[in-house]
């Protein structure tokens, strides 16, 4: 199935794009999705340890869909979009983190 | 004394220009451990609750807890507490900054500022002693000149905590600054108008000392294993601030805009988020004493309109109630109406409720829609900016709003009465209601009026657990079952923080009550449990409420404004939800032990070891307890 993430600053920065189609087996869940994103963009939440901890995943990044924070065990349905917001608690971004520290100096 | 505290309690009565130092109590610090429990103790004990805020009865109290001044993380923290004029109950905020770190290490608990001056004046306090300054050069000036000019005079390392003109013309909105530029904030409940009814400008502090610490290299040990965890799950705060949470609070439909009426602005949240500051005027981070966070933003206008504008930025509650609760998505001009609060002494929350509330007045014919020359509109900041002068000095429009919302709905009558977003007199912080069920009853029976962090219970409904409080999962935000306990335990957890002082954004780092625990009892070497530890948070919360109850507060005056609790958003992330308030509250009142009417039961007196302090109160009340 295919479904489509939308990115939220400072994600687009590491993707390069707002919107991201992904195509994931059948019956894939979030967690499936954040597997995935972490495989293809590894810079996309870096400081991530334990993906299949609700909490740290929400120290990095919030899965919204329909409007509503998506819980990890979510089943994706085909042609969903997802977004992908900062976290409301944490987590990092290291490409515009270095951003920021040149900023800072 | 035990280990995590000086000592002594310095008191100045300004009447009598006097001042001494009085032991600690060691029994109220072991029932109300310190900064906010232990500063409202001393309002029982100090004062009648039927007092004016305003007059020299009203202690202003300054405490620190026993992790001020010491090597915990996020601990460089002190609470302000005195009846607010604002609310006419109890009121206390909480500043963060390094003051409270140099008034501990000048050997102080706290200070207890009695009576009231002449003539302006200020305190010095350092090791040897405090002195009693005149401060009529100073009268008039805005909290960054008044550090300038006063570290010039006293230490260039001394601190300073200082009001500015809004404090001096009894802006019942207006806060008690600290740290200068760097402008830490006690906000809310106007403390700031009962220092400057005090006709006291500044307080400047400076020390060396430290307290003792029951086991040192047991602390730093723990602290050493935690710190990178902290960094590793807080580094967006860090990076990005508070307002690093901007966009996905406004698609979770928790952002306030156009005083609460509108549902989505996802345009204006982005231009205004913490990520667009790092991109443009942010210069750096600023830390608190003995964070490793950070979340504070230093920033810098060197050109444009608002060029000139250096120091404190602004933080997540000053652009959501200055700029989308006016929706003005300006972020320059919100950094300039943040230090013009900050230079003026205005609390950010309370000011963007009260120009909201005048513009949508104007726009329904209840004020002028020009006022002293200002046509006043949605998304200007002219009128922002203009209004916040005003307010400051209580010009024109100024002098309604300088009032806060409550009071000048009272004063424009009708309509206007709708518009007026507070509870219990106090504006409501820039979190949702109908985004979190919790935050309903939260803010209706938060001791001070609405705010955000007597509970913080939003951030267990969003992205934290509480596993050792009973909540091992992040709780469902349109929930209702259980949300009453909820609400209650998460208040007596942030006594808590509000009472040891360290900064709540550690909850955000992966530190749990445990963690809390172990820490105090490190420091304080009392080996206390979990169940004691959070009945002196329950036992804090209660002691506030009696004084309350004592000020004519019960069930009646429990509530929020009724356009958050039965107007729907219609629009974005919570648009259709609307907070199941009695259900909740009555939950509420059960978990609590209160009466129907929301007054603590003698057994729940009792069980909290309360019976002086509700005897106190019932013998010096206005109304009968
Ligand atoms: S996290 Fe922010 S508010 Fe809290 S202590 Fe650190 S800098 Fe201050």
């Amino acid at each position: 199935m295919r479904i489509e993430v939308h990115l939220h600053p400072p994600f687009t920065q590491v993707v390069g794009t707002r919107t991201l189609p992904v195509e994931l087996p059948d019956g894939a869940s979030l967690l499936d999705l954040i597997e995935r994103l972490r495989m293809d963009y590894p810079n996309l939440f870096p400081s991530l340890r334990s993906p299949e901890r609700e909490e740290e995943v929400r120290s990095f990044a919030i899965f919204v869909g329909g409007g509503e924070v998506l819980p990890l065990s979510y089943k994706l349905r085909e042609g969903e979009v997802i977004e992908i917001y900062p976290p409301l608690s944490g987590g990092v971004v290291p490409k515009l983190v270095q951003k920021t520290r040149r900023l800072i100096c | 004394m035990n280990a995590g505290y000086m000592g002594k309690v310095l008191f100045v009565d300004l009447t009598r220009r006097k001042t001494w130092t009085e032991p600690l109590s060691e029994a109220w610090a072991r029932r109300f451990i310190g900064g906010s429990g232990l500063g409202a103790r001393y309002l029982v004990e100090l004062s009648d609750p039927g007092v004016d805020p305003l007059g020299p009865e009203n202690p202003l109290i300054f405490m620190n807890g026993p992790w001020t001044a010491t090597p915990i993380p996020l601990s460089g923290r002190h609470e302000v507490v005195a009846k607010s004029p604002l609310t006419g109950i109890y009121g206390e905020a909480d500043a963060g900054g390094h003051w409270g770190t140099a008034l501990k290490k000048a050997g102080y608990d706290g200070v207890i500022i009695l009576g009231a001056s002449e003539e302006p004046v200020y305190l010095w306090i350092h090791e040897e002693g405090v002195e009693i300054r005149d401060a009529s050069h100073l009268w008039g000036l805005d909290t960054y000149v008044v550090d300038e000019t006063l570290r010039a005079e006293t230490a260039k390392t001394a601190v300073t905590c200082a009001i500015g003109p809004a404090g001096e013309n009894l802006v019942k909105i207006a806060a008690v600054m600290h740290d200068g530029r760097d402008a830490r904030p006690a906000a809310r409940c106007g403390l700031g108008a009962v220092m400057g009814a005090k006709k006291l400008k500044a307080i400047v502090a400076m020390g060396n000392r430290r307290p003792p610490i029951h086991d040192r290299d047991g602390l730093m040990a723990s602290i050493k294993a935690a710190v990178p965890e902290i960094k590793r799950l807080a580094e967006s705060l860090s990076k990005y601030g508070t307002s690093g949470r901007m966009t996905t609070i406004e698609a979770l439909g928790d952002l306030p805009i156009r005083n609460w009426v509108q549902g989505a602005w996802k345009e204006g949240a982005e231009r205004i988020s913490g990520q667009r500051m790092a991109e443009t005027i942010l210069k750096k981070q600023y830390f608190c004493g003995a964070c490793v966070i950070g979340c504070g933003r230093d920033v810098e206008i060197t050109q444009g309109p608002y060029a000139g504008v250096q120091g404190a930025g602004p933080e997540y509650e000053a652009l959501a109630c200055l700029g989308a609760l006016t929706v003005v998505d300006d972020l320059e001009a919100l950094a300039y109406a943040t230090e013009l609060c900050n230079r003026l002494g205005l609390d950010v929350i309370s000011t963007g409720g009260v120009i909201a509330f005048a513009i949508e007045c104007a726009e329904r014919g209840l004020l002028p829609a020009k006022v002293d020359g200002i046509e006043l509109r949605w998304g200007s900041p002219e009128v922002v900016l203009a209004l916040i002068k005003q307010i400051a000095h209580r010009q024109g429009l100024g002098a309604l709003l300088a009032e806060g919302v409550r009071k000048a709905s009272e004063d424009i009558g009708g309509l206007a009465l709708e518009f007026a977003i507070h509870a219990k007199g106090l504006e409501l912080p820039a979190h949702d209601p109908r985004a979190y069920n919790s935050l309903a009853v939260g803010y209706a029976t938060s001791n001070r009026g609405a705010c955000h962090l007597q509970g913080f219970s939003y951030i267990f409904e969003r992205a934290v657990t509480l596993p050792e409080l009973g909540y091992p999962e992040i709780q469902d935000r349109f929930g209702v079952e259980g949300k009453g306990r909820f609400v209650a335990v998460t208040q007596d957890l942030m006594c808590l923080f509000d009472s040891l002082k360290t900064c709540k954004f550690i909850l955000f780092g992966g530190i749990k009550p445990t963690h809390l625990l172990a820490w105090f009892n490190l420091v304080n070497g009392w080996g206390w449990d979990l169940d004691r530890f959070m009945e002196a948070g329950e036992r804090i919360f209660n002691l506030k409420r009696l004084y309350n109850v004592a000020c004519g507060i019960s069930r009646k005056d429990d509530t929020i404004a009724p356009r958050i609790l039965t107007q729907r958003r219609g629009e974005g992330g919570a648009a259709t939800n609307l907070p199941p308030f009695g259900e909740i509250l009555s939950q509420y009142y059960e978990h609590r032990g209160w009466s129907p009417e929301g007054i603590p039961t003698e057994e729940t007196v009792r069980r909290l070891g309360l019976e002086e302090e509700a005897g106190k109160l019932r013998a010096k009340a206005v109304m009968k307890v």
